[in-house]
């Protein structure tokens, strides 16, 4: 436990740092990055030994503990990566926010990360529930940092309040939980006695309160909106790790305070993630604003994981044996490689947005050209999160269908297997939206030609945002290609006797009735080979350059595809769901024969807020305003309600005695 | 003792009959000189001493002498009001005084059978009520005032009945009393006045949010 | 160690299929082409002429406009690279060993290749490149799911996601239900992979009728012949994994492939491409189908 002191200590400095003087705040901005960075890196190194074999002595005073078991170790490992990631691109892009309360920015940074290893770390409720709502806290100061704009203000307020009702949630779950149990640290809480119709509570309770903070549909709508308006870096780190967290909760509940899992549960947990992840990615494909694409893309990859861990609990529950544990390996390990791919595409539109100044992807188009390291990460970053092999992207995907397909052979009841068929074919749909979704993302952004003047002034990264982006991509391509130690690494943690065949280099899988095996050593090895013998035969053609034919006229770049007009086909195809409005308005004329100026608006609305927020809203308000009345500000009425319920309480009292 | 009770029951409802500031200070005075006295007799009669006296004097002191003459500054320095408010008629008051008590009665019956000083517990519970019922029904601020120490002359009469001796709860009934008369009276009506140029707190509900 | 150097061994092999299919491909192609223009009453071009295209496209010059990055000559050779992979993954007429060639990777490198392509359609700043990349992805998001629904038929029946453990399973002849259901929605969501008619027309480069010419419109000389080698060689992989794990005859591997070379031919006649936005009906009723076929088994 020394090492995460340690940590603690990095980031007690870093958070320090918040009480330096206005005129040293560019020291203050590198040191409470540094810190942070090392911070981080301690605590990767850390969980990294305990994932290997080492162990941790609990450190406790009291009735509170801190204590790192396995399955904190594999998010402590996430944590720590994405924090080093991330920190070392806030040492370049914080710099932009200089003399807007930078030091306020490195100081909540190092609190931030600092309050989510703690949260790792707690070992009794009330540690996790105090680290927890400081996350909370420090997230909400992180997300309003430029609270200049009204529309970051009302982003950060609408994700406190539905955090606050997330963590109201939970700690509903972890009252019910330890009231039924000796005190209240999580060993104690392990041999609880609730009987079932609490437990069904206690289910309902954490699941709903994990499930807002994770991202999942319905209870999602803070995410596209809080993502944009925080700093790039927070919203890398709040997408790569504190959704995870949430993940985390979630699983130690499941894992330890609820050991007998109704059939029910499973169910809900796998078809509420694969609904997420469905309409996470179709939402993603509608958006223009760069950071509400990769807001929606992290709902579809957290709904990702909910149903490779539901599935997993299908299987526990179903089947038995001991190859269930397929789908908690998936889980993790796809929530491992979505944070580096997320900090990535998020660090990379910080990038953008530090180039250009915009968000909008309708404005870019041949920023390759400007911007070409950043292009090649961003490109690394969206084949990952397309699922696309060599990249750590696929071995997530590949891990959670092999969970599904586990689960439909095994021998299980009919009314299962429709269930577990109809969450695959949404993750297959998922995948393919998500191949699009990038591929929009992508050729939008960076290719073609520029669609307004913001490209001709955009520049290139400096070097700690190239670096921290370069990191990343080479580890998205490294854990694509060499997936073992990850997998191995998330077997250690779910306390698994390795059956997952270690041959060579490839993943085996024999749960499913005989091997299916994933090598991508070896599918780089034949796609090197092959790609040398491509280059061979096409490294010295002649090329010519001209122009595009255009039928004649020399084109123009408003004649190339908008975002919009890109993600249309889909748009069209589920039209029932997205239900979008058009508004064409005829404006004027200007010749006779042709020429009409239109101006045409076009807006998704959200769905779930408009038709399960707002409802509810109405009703609250309505009564609220019903009950107001009650209130006529007049002292008088007061003391007579005290009044008259003495006198009901008397008579009561004396009637029934 | 059963003389004190009846006197005291006549006078709380001649309290509900007053509107008049001068005359209602003056009901509550006597009021307040009947508690006083009912506190001399059961401090005599639990052993005399200093101890049985001194809580009637402070009682006198404090309740016959201190709070009608503040109220009475008060009273004075209120010739320049906005206009005359209306306060609900009399005669309501007096009927919920009269149900008050008969409520007193049975509640007491029910609660307490065959309880000793079964009037004086009656009396005290008829005069919460009553000082309640001044408080809703009147609208000057002096007015529930004076409803207001009512109510507490008669939570001080339940204590005095309910506890053997006289321990440290009674003192501290006279201290408090002390405090409401001189934060919460002359504070608040000055500045009430200050404000509105009237004590009637029906203007207190501009306040409301 | 041992089994990665045994491992490259078998891929050794696999590659020296994957070749001999790449050579064969193109003539899979001409006999579809030769069957459309004997039913529409016309001689046709021979059945070698894909290759004098091949050959006529490799030696001209590639014109490129100045608007494209690198990505837009890396993308037809990544096309490529991933189709020819995807061919070393199919099951071995060598008897290769189960080790390599999992269905899952196979789905998903051509989804890789699919990647480069959409996303080099959008480099040359053209309207066509867009709207060839978008209908490619719609498309995608259709095929996709329908394709694992396949797949997931087939999974059950043999218990394993590897293709030649797949094959290996299958030499019974599988008239149930479920595999013929399999078997005619494979065809379809065939048809649509590979960019046939009914979803999409091959021939033509109108924008009517465009949505993978619509993506290469821009394209020219050796890349040109990369892709539509690659393309090629796709429709042959995936006429290869119809006749060996769909369709239920008791032919050697070589006739059934003919066979519904032939099928491919006669049903793209007997078709006309239907509207972009009905193509969502039709793979939804080919995966509807699937799902009948698992629930059924």
């Amino acid at each position: 436990m020394e090492c995460f002191l340690l940590a603690a200590a990095c980031f007690g400095v870093g958070i320090l740092t918040l009480l330096f003087p206005h005129s040293l705040q560019r020291y203050a901005h590198w040191l409470a990055n540094g810190a942070a960075l090392i911070g981080s890196g301690i605590t990767a190194y850390k969980a990294w030994t305990l994932l290997a074999g080492a162990s941790v002595v609990p450190l406790a005073w009291g009735s509170y503990s801190w204590v790192c078991d396995s399955w904190s170790a594999v998010f402590l490992l996430l944590t720590g990566i994405a924090g080093v990631i991330t920190s070392l691109y806030a040492l370049g892009y914080a710099q932009s926010y200089e003399g807007s309360r930078m030091r306020l920015l490195g100081g909540m940074w190092n609190l931030f990360l600092l309050s989510m290893i703690l949260v790792l770390l707690a070992g009794d409720a009330f540690s996790f529930l105090l680290f927890w709502e400081i996350m909370a806290v420090a997230s909400f100061m992180l997300v309003n940092h430029e609270s200049e704009k009204r529309s970051t203000w009302t982003a950060a307020y609408q994700y406190l309040v539905m955090t606050s009702v997330g963590t109201a949630a939970i700690m509903i779950a972890f009252l019910l939980t330890g009231s039924a149990s000796s005190n209240f640290s999580f060993a104690a809480m392990a041999d609880n006695k609730l009987d079932i119709l609490w437990q069904h509570v206690v289910f309902a309770c954490a699941f709903s309160g994990f499930a807002l903070k994770a991202g999942l549909v319905p209870l999602h709508v803070w995410l596209p909106n809080a993502h944009p308006a925080a700093p790039s870096h927070v919203s890398a780190l709040m997408s790569g790790v504190m959704l995870k967290i949430a993940f985390y909760g979630f699983g130690r509940f499941m894992f330890s305070f609820l050991p007998v899992w109704n059939y029910w549960w499973c169910v809900i947990v796998m078809v509420v993630g694969a609904v997420s992840a469905f309409l996470g990615v179709l939402y993603a494909q509608m958006e223009n604003d760069i950071k509400r694409i990769l807001a929606y893309s992290s709902v579809e990859n957290m709904g990702v994981i909910f149903a490779a861990f539901g599935c997993g609990m299908l299987l526990k529950v179903l089947a038995g044996g001991s190859w269930y544990y397929l789908g908690f390996v998936a889980a993790l390990v796809h929530a491992f490689n979505h944070s580096i791919m997320k900090v990535l595409m998020f660090m990379s539109a910080g990038s953008i947005m530090h180039g250009t100044g915009s968000k909008n992807i309708e404005l870019f188009g041949g920023l390759a050209k400007k911007m070409p390291y950043t292009a090649l990460f961003t490109f690394v970053g969206s084949m990952a999160l397309a699922a696309i092999p060599l990249t750590n992207g696929f071995t997530g995907e590949w891990l959670v269908l092999q969970s599904f397909i586990t689960l439909i052979s095994a021998n299980s009841a009919q009314i299962t297997r429709l269930w577990a068929a109809l969450c695959f074919v949404l993750l297959g749909f998922t995948g393919a939206l998500a191949l699009g979704c990038f591929v929009r993302l992508f050729g939008i952004s960076f290719l073609g030609r520029a669609r307004s003047e913001l490209v001709e002034h955009a520049h290139e990264s400096d070097k700690f945002m190239l670096a921290a982006m370069g990191l990343s991509s080479a580890l998205v391509l490294i854990c694509g290609i060499y997936p073992l130690p990850v997998v191995q690494a998330v077997c250690a943690a779910l306390k698994l006797d390795n059956e997952f065949a270690v041959q060579g280099f490839s993943l085996a899988w024999a749960g499913s009735g005989s091997l299916s095996v994933f090598n991508p050593l070896l599918l780089l090895l034949l796609v090197a080979v092959i790609s040398a013998a491509v280059y061979l035969f096409t490294n010295n053609i002649f090329v010519e350059q001209n122009v595009t034919w255009n039928c004649g006229t020399y084109p123009t770049e408003r004649q190339q595809y908008s975002a919009t007009g890109f993600s249309k086909p889909v748009r069209r195809a589920f039209d029932y769901l997205l239900k979008p409005k058009r508004q064409v308005s005829y404006m004027r004329k200007d010749h006779a024969y042709f020429g009409r100026q239109l101006s045409y608006k076009l807006e998704i609305p959200d769905m779930i807020t408009e038709k399960l927020y707002q409802p509810v809203q109405k009703h609250f308000v309505g009564i609220s305003t019903f009950l107001r009345r009650m209130q006529q500000g007049s002292v008088r009425l007061y003391v007579s309600y005290v009044m008259a319920t003495m006198v009901l309480v008397l008579v009561w009292g004396a009637l029934y005695k | 003792m059963e003389y004190l009770v009846v006197s005291l029951m006549f006078i709380v409802f001649l309290q509900t009959r007053f509107m008049e500031l001068r005359r209602a200070t003056l009901c509550l005075a006597v009021q307040s000189a009947l508690i006083a006295a009912a506190c001399l007799v059961v401090g005599l009669s639990h052993g005399g001493g200093l101890h049985g006296w001194l809580p009637g004097i402070l009682t006198i002191a404090v309740k016959v002498l201190f709070i009608p003459y503040a109220i009475l500054r008060t009273v004075q320095g209120l010739r320049d009001e906005r206009e005359i408010v209306s306060d609900i008629n009399v005669n309501y008051s007096t009927a919920v005084a009269a149900c008050s008590l008969a409520l007193g009665y049975m509640v007491i019956d029910g609660l307490l059978p065959q309880a000793e000083g079964r009037d004086i517990l009656a009396t005290s519970m008829f005069m919460i009520m009553t000082g309640l019922t001044l408080i809703v029904m009147r609208s000057r601020a002096i007015m529930q005032m004076i409803g207001l120490i009512t109510m507490e002359n008669g939570i001080y009469l339940l204590g005095l009945i309910m506890t053997e001796g006289l321990p440290l709860i009674i003192e501290l009934g006279i201290f408090l009393d002390v405090l409401i008369a001189v934060v919460i009276l002359v504070i608040l009506t000055s500045r009430l006045r200050l404000s509105f140029r009237t004590t009637d707190t029906n203007v207190l509900d501009k306040l409301k949010g | 160690m041992m089994y990665f150097i045994s491992d490259v061994q078998g891929l050794a092999l696999c590659l020296l299929q994957a070749v001999i299919l790449l050579a064969a491909a193109p003539l899979i192609t001409g006999i579809v082409k030769k069957v459309k223009a004997l039913l529409q009453n016309r001689i046709g071009s021979s059945i070698f002429q894909e290759y004098y295209d091949i050959k006529k496209w490799w030696g001209k010059p590639t014109m490129v406009t100045p608007y494209t990055s690198a990505l837009f000559r890396l993308a037809p050779c990544v096309y490529f690279v991933t189709t020819l992979a995807a061919a070393c993954m199919l099951p071995n007429f060598f008897g290769g060993r189960a080790g390599f060639g999992d269905v899952f990777v196979f789905v998903y490198i051509l989804a890789l290749g699919r990647f480069f392509m959409a996303v080099s359609s959008m480099d040359a700043a053209t309207a066509f490149g867009g709207m060839g990349g978008s209908r490619e992805v719609y498309v995608a998001a259709f095929v996709e799911p329908v394709i694992m629904l396949a797949v997931l038929s087939n999974v059950l029946h043999t218990g394993s996601t590897s293709l030649s453990g797949m094959s290996l399973r299958f030499d019974e002849v599988n008239l149930t239900v479920a595999g013929v259901l399999t078997c005619i929605a494979f065809f379809l969501v065939l048809l649509a992979e590979n960019s046939r008619i009914p979803v999409d027309n091959p021939d033509t480069h109108l924008e009517l009728t465009m949505i993978h010419e619509c993506m290469t419109l821009e394209y020219s000389g050796r890349l040109l012949a990369l892709i539509h080698w690659a393309s090629q060689l796709k429709l042959l992989v995936f006429l290869l994994l119809f006749s060996m794990l769909y369709l239920p005859l008791d032919l050697p591997v070589v006739l059934k492939v003919l066979l519904s070379a032939v099928a491919v031919g006669v049903v793209e006649t007997l078709n006309n491409k239907m509207r972009l936005f009905k193509v969502r009906v039709y793979l939804a009723a080919a995966g509807l189908m699937l799902l009948l076929a698992v629930v059924a088994q």
